[in-house]
């Protein structure tokens, strides 16, 4: 698993690490049972903290992205996210009022900013149905 | 570990000062012997006898106490205060040993030095009257070791100490000579005040090179005792300055 | 405080004229990576001179890994590993001499340890150090450094003359062979960038204080750079709120806490935010160590005094 982290970004590099790894998993890079490098290989790979990588790979446990197993090794939950959908809508409720605040800052109308949402979520669509028929096709 | 990195700094300044002592005391032996009773090989019993005597006290006592003195002098100058100024204290004083560790260790690697330098000048002053003058008239000059290892040691605990307070190796072989000079001199105000007498480093070796050689009777041991105490008061002083050192 | 590797409380180290260290409260966990920061003379290297015994604080006391600062020097420097700023040598000394000398004083050094690294870093071990050029006795330093097996390095500018791909290496090694093994690096430097990657957490020093430690995630996601546009605001004071400059009618504030907050504030009161925006460490770095404005560095003049100081 290839990551890229930014540390001169004003952005926390655990965050980074979260966020790519949860953007992996939705545009189908990594799929369900899918190990993920140690935190050791991981860190020294990227050149970060152990404790950095640790408290992603915490986060994501706990956000029930991943999983760990007794011997130590990480895979992609079988099921990520598989809470509640009330809770799943709780989780993303801070998001979506960033956007809404952020965009309101811009002077974006509603309108707007909803089909900036609707465009994301296309070439989201689009990368995983490229990703999928090469998925498809090395099985 | 300390240990093989002095010796190893010194090994070849030790070599050389080894190999000029013996030379001078070769050199000298075959002086008296030859020159001054005129004789190689075996002579009159009273000939050979003062022979050794004075080979003792000159070659010995004057010649080999001298170079010994200076040896002293400038080896103390490539000491633990040296480190300081070629920044290396920062790398040395971070290894796990107490700050008189350092002082000691390095202090005993100098004096074993000297000590061996002696010892060799005088076993080859020995060996070398023994050959000039046919046989073995006595073991006694090997004993002037002692009282030339301690002479020795003293100006190397001079220099050593020197070089501590001062941080810097040269200047403190110019203090430590300094002082050296000025105690050798010392002798002679007793010239003008009979009643001061002020002991000198050389007074005492030669004194006791004398003594050695059967040339005055009493046996100095109040000049070794003194002596002793002032050898091992320069390393302590330099460990309690070490110790409260700012590196 | 033993817990701690490093504690330090009131640490106050005064040299002729100058308060080097002054009033220095420590607190670097273990198993961390440390990144000390500060500009040059800020007193980075007094403070680490303390800590290994090599001067004396005027006042206050340490402790290094649970032990006393100055009381218990030796059994700190055992388990310490320093590199000094100079990093000088013996210079009649080779490499494989070096590791010779220092390996008979550490009972955890490792002997393969110092092969691999000697490897991985191309040292000429047998070349004498004086011979070697900055970024090869760096070299040496660090291979003695890590193969101490101390269970904190003491890194002081542990980069001087080491090439990125050198450099690189050594983050890696750093990550995988002591970080990850649960020891402490302390890293002081003014090299901003090899810092922020590595560090879990920053202490910043100027003039001999702390202005700042905290850990560099909790710095990122709650420091921002909050720009307001608006007339005769009034001068918000509080210990999180920092007025970096004005311009005009611009006012930019650095905030340490609740930017969203104080934003919406600001906003209530009828001026409004331009920018809300997070920041690097480097900006972090000159906007709290009182010079340039890291956003206006051409408009010299402009800047305002701070209206609030703030102590962590």
């Amino acid at each position: 698993m290839l990551l890229h982290v930014n540390p001169a970004s004003g952005v926390p590099t655990y965050l980074q690490i979260e966020t790519q790894v949860k953007h992996y998993i939705a545009a189908g890079a990594l799929a369900p049972g899918d190990a993920l490098p140690s935190v050791r290989k991981l860190a020294a790979d990227l050149r970060i903290s152990t404790n950095t990588v640790a408290r992603a790979y915490q986060n994501l446990e706990r956000d029930g992205v991943l999983r760990t197993v007794q011997g130590g090794r990480t895979y992609v939950a079988e099921n990520p996210g598989s809470f509640l959908k009330s809770e799943r809508i709780r989780r993303l409720r801070p998001y979506a009022r960033q956007i809404v605040v952020e965009g309101t800052q811009l002077r974006l109308d509603p309108h707007e900013i909803m089909e900036l949402v609707q465009q994301e979520l296309d070439a989201l669509e689009e990368v995983n149905e490229r990703y999928g028929d090469l998925d498809r096709k090395s099985r | 570990m300390y240990v093989w990195k002095c010796w190893r700094d010194g090994r070849t300044r030790f070599i050389v000062s080894v190999v000029a002592l013996l030379a001078l005391c070769v050199f000298f032996s075959y002086m008296q012997v030859k020159f001054r009773f005129g004789m190689i090989g075996a002579g009159p019993p009273s000939s050979v006898s003062q022979a050794w005597s004075s080979a003792t006290c000159f070659v010995l006592g004057g010649v080999a106490s001298l170079f010994t003195l200076l040896c002293g002098l400038v080896l103390g100058a490539s000491s633990l205060g040296e480190e300081f100024k070629e920044r290396t204290a920062d790398f040395l004083l971070v290894r796990p040993r107490r700050r008189s560790y350092w002082v000691w260790t390095g202090w005993s690697v100098g004096v074993l030095e000297l000590s061996a330098m002696v010892f060799l000048a005088a076993a080859t002053t020995f060996g070398t009257l023994a050959y000039l003058t046919g046989h073995v008239q006595t073991w006694r000059p090997l004993a002037t070791a002692v009282p030339l290892a301690l002479g020795g040691a003293v100006a190397y605990g001079l220099t050593y100490f020197m070089t501590v307070v001062a941080r810097n190796g040269q200047q403190g072989l110019t203090y430590g000579f300094g002082i050296f000079f000025i105690n050798l001199l010392l002798p002679v105000a007793a010239i003008y005040h009979p009643n001061l007498h002020v002991p000198s480093v050389l007074e005492f070796m030669v004194g006791a090179c004398q003594w050695v050689a059967g040339r005055s009777k009493a046996f100095p041991t109040g000049s070794l005792v003194l002596w002793t105490a002032i050898a091992l008061a320069f390393p302590f002083a330099a460990q309690l300055l070490l110790e409260r050192a700012e590196v | 405080m033993n817990d701690m590797a490093i504690w330090t409380e009131n640490l106050v180290k005064l040299y002729p004229g100058v308060r080097a260290v002054d009033g220095l409260n420590l607190n670097v966990p273990r198993g961390v990576a440390y990144g000390f920061l500060g500009r040059n003379g800020a007193g980075k290297t007094s403070t680490i001179r303390i800590l290994l015994g090599l001067a004396r604080p005027t006042e206050g006391r340490g402790r290094v890994l649970g032990f006393s600062v100055g009381r218990e020097q030796v059994a700190i420097l055992e388990r310490t590993a320093y590199v000094s700023e100079s990093k000088a040598l013996y210079g009649s000394l080779t490499p494989r001499e070096l590791v010779r000398f220092t390996r008979g004083f550490y009972p955890n050094w490792s002997d393969e340890a110092a092969a691999k690294y000697s490897r991985m870093f191309e040292i000429p071990m047998d070349r004498p150090f004086a011979k070697l050029s900055q970024g090869n006795r760096t070299k040496v330093y660090l291979l003695l450094a890590l193969s101490q097996g101390a269970d904190l390095l003491l890194l002081d500018e542990p980069a001087t003359g080491l090439d990125p791909v050198v450099l690189d290496e050594f983050l890696r090694i750093l990550v995988q062979d002591v970080i990850a093994e649960g020891r402490t690096v302390f890293i002081s430097s003014h090299q901003l960038s090899d810092v922020e990657q590595i560090a879990d957490w920053i202490g910043l020093i100027d003039y001999g204080k702390l202005l700042l430690e905290a850990r560099l995630d909790d710095i990122k996601s709650q420091f921002r750079l909050v720009t307001v546009a608006g007339n005769g605001l009034p001068q918000t004071e509080s210990p999180e709120v920092l007025l970096l400059a004005s311009e005009g009618n611009f006012h930019k504030y650095l905030v340490k806490k609740n930017a969203d907050a104080f934003a919406a504030e600001l906003s209530r009161q009828g001026a409004t935010v331009a920018e809300v925006s997070p920041l690097g460490l480097r900006e972090i770095f000159l906007a709290l160590v009182r010079k340039e404005d890291p956003c206006t560095s051409g408009n010299a003049g402009e800047m305002a005094a701070p209206v609030s100081s703030f102590l962590s």
